[in-house]
């Protein structure tokens, strides 16, 4: 059966992530708060990033059960989209992400205060990739570019956990079609299977948020229909934690996310015993 | 006490000693011969996605093998992991002291974990032996059914397992039944626990008697859902587990993890022989 290899220091995976940095970002996703489809898709990374991090920390640091990648596609190019002192770097140990996020900010969560109210709390932040917005969406060299990293850590992993490409968009490519691009970088695997791309549709298209959808009825366009295609069936054991945490999911079941919260998909990565309270 | 207790353990591999987060302990002590009529043992595995799981850890094996009375009844069971559970703001306060005095204050992506909490299945044995009992109820001169020597009793939450094994049959797979039971999901009792019910509707208890060549094995779950598995291909897991010795078990890990279906974990074995 595949994707069940271990996930560990001695046998990690990999993650990359791909983000539409294109002019079409700058538009508004609709809705009361004004807000821009770039803001959303770098605010997700941003969170998938730090939940990453934290689900691998203990208490000498964070153990290196994956490697990451950030790339960004924008203008003419995809290259690799971390700043600072990770600058220019492709696969990275978790480890090193965790340690150097451009920033840290503070931001206000609310939450029950159990008595009717609410309360205001203060979380931690990290940044590592700031909003852009420029120039064309050439996000078949972004898949290109995915698919040769990839390539290259198959080869030097082959015993691991399938690598995994989550790409961050609103879904106008424009240098080219993206399905065959994807088509080429989801035949390449490990022993364990064969990579998994996965998408976060991020659009002004309306219609209703879609979370791991089994079929294209409920997609409002062209460009979500053509994401879904390109998107991999989520393996048996995260469609069984999906469930299990009250996401619809049936058999066919995609990792294809719209307008919605992309977060969970690093949550279904088993990396050991989960730490869930008693319910 | 006419009974052995033996503990062995075993860091996942790629892991160091260091980080091995399993916890057990055996009262009065471990001992080829246990003194006195008694022998309590308790087994946690802490949760591989908490900070401070191996501390955690520790405290529940210390506290539910000196609580004797835990292993029988629900409430009691829920009152000592409570009173542990009182304990976690001082563990983790002197914690973040101790990092601090170490130029190593938490990072960001450390405090969503301490603010969760440690987390740990756990499992409690105690078997009691009263050395007057065959005496009592007859002393057998003929072959035929071994002399009942005592009792025992467990309690447990997640998937650290008891086997109890008699005359070459397994009597008792507690609280799985099944090696396909095991996922990365079991129930676990919380550091910042607090909720009495919840605690009592999630806790499962076991008793049986004690007679004479009984095993007990208690094991955490990679070598539970091992035993398990053998079992149910009509193996013999049991008499592996007898022949392991304090040298060789790091030894026959190594190999089972390799070969032997042992998935790679901590690994963590109690063995109580009555003889």
């Amino acid at each position: 059966m595949p994707y069940i290899a271990e996930i560990s220091r001695t046998n990690p995976s990999c993650f990359i992530f791909l983000v539409d940095q294109s002019a079409s970002m700058v538009d508004p996703i609709g809705g009361e708060i004004p807000l821009r489809k770039a803001d959303v898709v770098a605010d997700a990374l941003n969170r998938l990033l730090t939940e990453l991090a934290i689900r691998c920390a203990k208490e000498e640091g964070v153990r290196d059960y994956f490697h990451v990648a950030v790339l960004g596609y924008g203008g003419r190019s995809a290259q690799s989209a971390f700043g600072g002192a990770l600058r220019g770097r492709g696969l990275v140990p978790i480890s090193q992400v965790a340690d150097h996020p451009l920033r840290v900010d503070q931001r206000t969560k609310l939450k029950s205060d159990g008595a009717g109210g609410v309360i205001e709390l203060k979380t931690d932040f990290p940044i590592w990739v700031e909003v852009q917005a420029n120039g064309a969406t050439p996000m078949c060299q972004a898949l290109m570019h995915a698919r040769n990293l990839v390539s290259a850590w198959a080869a030097e992993h082959p015993r691991g956990f399938p690598p995994i490409v989550l790409n961050l968009t609103d879904g106008e490519a424009n240098d080219g079609d993206p399905l065959e691009s994807a088509r080429q970088l989801t035949q390449l695997r490990s022993e364990d299977g064969t990579v998994l791309l996965f998408n976060l549709h991020i659009s002004n298209a309306g219609g209703s948020p879609t979370t791991f959808p089994a079929d294209t009825s409920r997609l409002p366009n062209v460009y979500a229909r053509s994401l879904f295609e390109m998107s991999s069936e989520l393996p048996p054991h995260m469609r069984e934690y999906a469930a299990h945490n009250h996401y619809e999911v049936s058999e066919g079941s995609r990792g294809f996310v719209y307008n919605s919260d992309a977060v969970s998909l690093v949550q279904f990565l088993d990396i050991g015993t989960r730490a869930l309270a008693l319910r | 006490m006419r009974a052995s207790a033996i503990a062995y353990w075993a860091p996942k591999e790629g892991s160091s000693d260091a980080e091995y987060e399993d916890a057990w302990q055996v009262l009065p002590a471990t001992s080829d011969e246990v003194p006195g009529d008694w022998v309590g043992v308790a087994v946690a595995d802490g949760a591989t996605e908490s900070l401070l799981a191996g501390q955690w850890a520790t405290m529940m094996a210390g506290g539910f093998a000196e609580a004797s009375a835990a292993a029988c009844d629900r409430h009691l069971f829920a009152e000592t992991a409570l009173a542990l559970s009182a304990r976690w703001p001082g563990v983790v306060d002197s914690y973040i002291a101790e990092r601090e005095n170490a130029a190593r204050p938490l990072r960001w992506f450390e405090r969503p974990g301490i603010a969760k909490g440690a987390f740990a299945t756990l499992l409690a044995l105690q078997v009691y032996t009263d050395s007057t009992l065959p005496v009592r109820l007859g002393a057998q001169t003929q072959p035929g059914p071994p002399s009942v020597l005592g009792s025992w009793h467990s309690a447990a939450i997640g998937d650290t397992c008891l086997f109890h094994v008699r005359g070459g049959q397994l009597q008792v797979a507690f609280p799985l039944g099944e090696s396909a039971d095991f996922g990365t999901r079991p129930a676990l009792l919380g550091s910042w626990d607090a909720d009495e019910d919840v605690i009592v509707a999630h806790v499962r208890l076991a008793d049986g008697a004690v007679a004479e060549g009984d095993d007990f094995f208690v094991c955490t779950d990679a070598l539970a859902a091992w035993f398990l598995a053998r079992a149910e291909e009509g193996g013999r897991p049991w008499e592996t587990l007898r022949d392991v010795t304090d040298i060789g078990f790091a030894e026959w890990v190594s190999w089972a993890r390799r070969a032997g279906g042992l998935r790679n974990d901590d690994v963590t074995l109690v063995h109580v022989d009555i003889w």
